[in-house]
């Protein structure tokens, strides 16, 4: 598995998706539970598939006719690594939102 | 499913390499099929698509860590791009003096539409030449020095224009040391070229390698095609510069014109002799270049021609240009054509050739499995 080079927060809103459910995902679903346009989610899921953090295979439920089905799920590396970016990411994004203290001026008077 | 959507997705899966084109168009069936279940606009999943095939080869593991035979070929087409702009750059100033005298308006319109996308070319090839190389990992550093260096001679053929400000009216402007990294230029084209094409053949186990004998003769027949190319030159322009022989202009009997030309031969006397000097070097080097590509046990027949012929060209083209052009202002048009005509042949032949040299076959992207089994054309699976 290859380290991941460029973290976005649209990487990690995949990466959360996948983390979460704990079971493969199919692709419609990341684009919906991810609230990601499929413009960035496609690109995301090739590759963290490319890069050794994520798995597809076809669906294997024969009940549903036409066009298969295609799930991603984390692989056993990738599932670890996934979930330390996304935590790492939201220490990141807190400390970034935190609000700033400012040393309050005295007024003599 | 809009039939809008699914064209697009059609052609989307069609941009995809051959070998996940099948797996991604059922992919993408399948979800158009069921987005409105989900509440997602069946365009979003079309347009995403199309956004995804127009990014997939910039995805791929091969372009982030491309094999040793692409990075080859890369390294190939770099040099031929700045190795052909470096020969056109020099071609368009070396016949400036002859598209001065045609006089005809849409000759000359035509040729200054020609210099203006011999201008776009030489500016544009060694920009994505620069950029390929070092954009390619594993490129080697000296390949990348030499993109570099080829890319700044590009930009030498404004220098005699430069010198021209500091000139009296007699003195030739190509005559200085600026014309000297003329001949120059043949060196660094053939040099890389022979290197790099030579470095992109890898020996073949199966392949039988000739007998030492054979490849000795080989390398010797190759110095001495060389050899005489070079020497043929060498003598020519010795004899049209030796003082002793009487300059002619045009069979016209010696005028005021006749003078300001002797003039003007005295003046660079020092400088053609350098220049001499520097052809002959250059064609032991070159010799001796082709002749150690060709005895190697890596060389095969087919090789060894078309580095000669690089080399050759390489030769003839640059000390030609110069030759040619001494021979107009000393002469006239008529006898300096052949040899002009030559020159613009082994010109062409070497932009030709380097071009040639740089092909090769693409690699296929196999990252991502094969088609999906099952699957009929219009995407609907099989029973």
């Amino acid at each position: 598995m290859e380290s991941l080079t460029r973290v976005t927060a649209a990487t990690i809103a995949v990466l959360r998706v996948l983390v979460d459910s704990g079971e493969p995902c199919w692709g419609l679903q990341v684009i919906k539970s991810s609230d990601r346009p499929a413009g960035s989610v496609y690109p995301i899921l090739e590759r963290l598939e490319s890069l050794g953090w994520v798995r597809s295979s076809w669906e294997t439920d024969d009940s549903r006719s036409g066009p298969r089905r295609r799930y991603y799920e984390l692989t056993e590396g990738g599932a670890k690594a996934a979930a330390d970016a996304v935590r790492d990411f939201g220490m990141r994004d807190a400390r970034q939102k935190a609000p700033r203290f400012v040393t309050p001026m005295v007024v003599n008077p | 499913m809009s039939g809008f959507a699914r064209r697009v997705v059609m052609i989307s899966a069609a941009l995809l390499p051959a070998n996940v084109r099948e797996r991604y168009r059922e992919q993408w069936l399948g979800e158009l099929r069921d987005a409105p279940e989900l509440g997602i606009r069946t365009s979003e999943i079309a347009f995403g698509s199309l956004a995804f095939a127009s990014t997939f080869a910039r995805m791929t593991p091969a372009r982030r860590h491309p094999s040793p035979e692409t990075v080859d070929r890369r390294a190939r087409m770099s040099v031929a791009l700045t190795a052909s702009a470096a020969v056109l750059a020099f071609s368009q100033n070396a016949s400036a003096p002859w598209s001065a005298q045609t006089g005809t308006d849409g000759i000359t319109a035509a040729i200054g539409l020609l210099w203006t996308a011999i201008t776009i070319y030489v500016v544009i090839a060694p920009f994505a030449a620069m950029v390929t190389v070092f954009a390619t990992r594993g490129t080697n550093g000296w390949l990348r020095a030499a993109v570099v260096l080829l890319a700044t001679v590009c930009a030498l053929p404004i220098s005699p224009y430069i010198n021209r400000i500091s000139m009296g009216p007699n003195e030739l402007a190509y005559l200085t040391l600026a014309t000297i990294a003329l001949p120059a230029l043949g060196v660094v084209v053939a040099m890389i070229a022979l290197t790099v094409r030579h470095r992109s053949v890898r020996p073949n186990a199966d392949m039988s390698s000739p007998r030492i004998a054979a490849r000795l003769a080989r390398a010797l027949l190759a110095a001495l095609v060389v050899a005489a190319i070079v020497g043929a030159g060498f003598a020519a322009a010795s004899r049209l510069w030796d003082t002793r022989i009487p300059l002619r202009y045009g069979g016209h009997k010696p005028s005021a014109e006749f003078d300001q030309w002797f003039a003007v031969k005295t003046q660079v006397e020092h400088s053609v002799s350098v220049t001499l000097a520097l052809w002959l070097v250059i064609g032991i080097v070159v010799a001796f270049a082709v002749a150690l590509m060709a005895s190697s046990r890596r060389g095969t027949l087919r090789q060894t021609i078309t580095l000669l012929v690089v080399a050759s060209s390489a030769v003839v083209f640059s000390f030609g240009s110069l030759l040619s052009f001494l021979q107009f202002v000393l002469t006239s048009i008529a006898p300096s054509f052949p040899l002009g005509l030559g020159t613009e042949l082994a010109e062409i032949g070497l932009v030709i050739v380097l071009l040639v040299v740089a092909s090769g076959k693409r690699e296929t992207v196999s990252s991502i499995p094969g088609p999906a089994a099952g699957l009929r054309s219009n995407g609907t699976r099989a029973a």
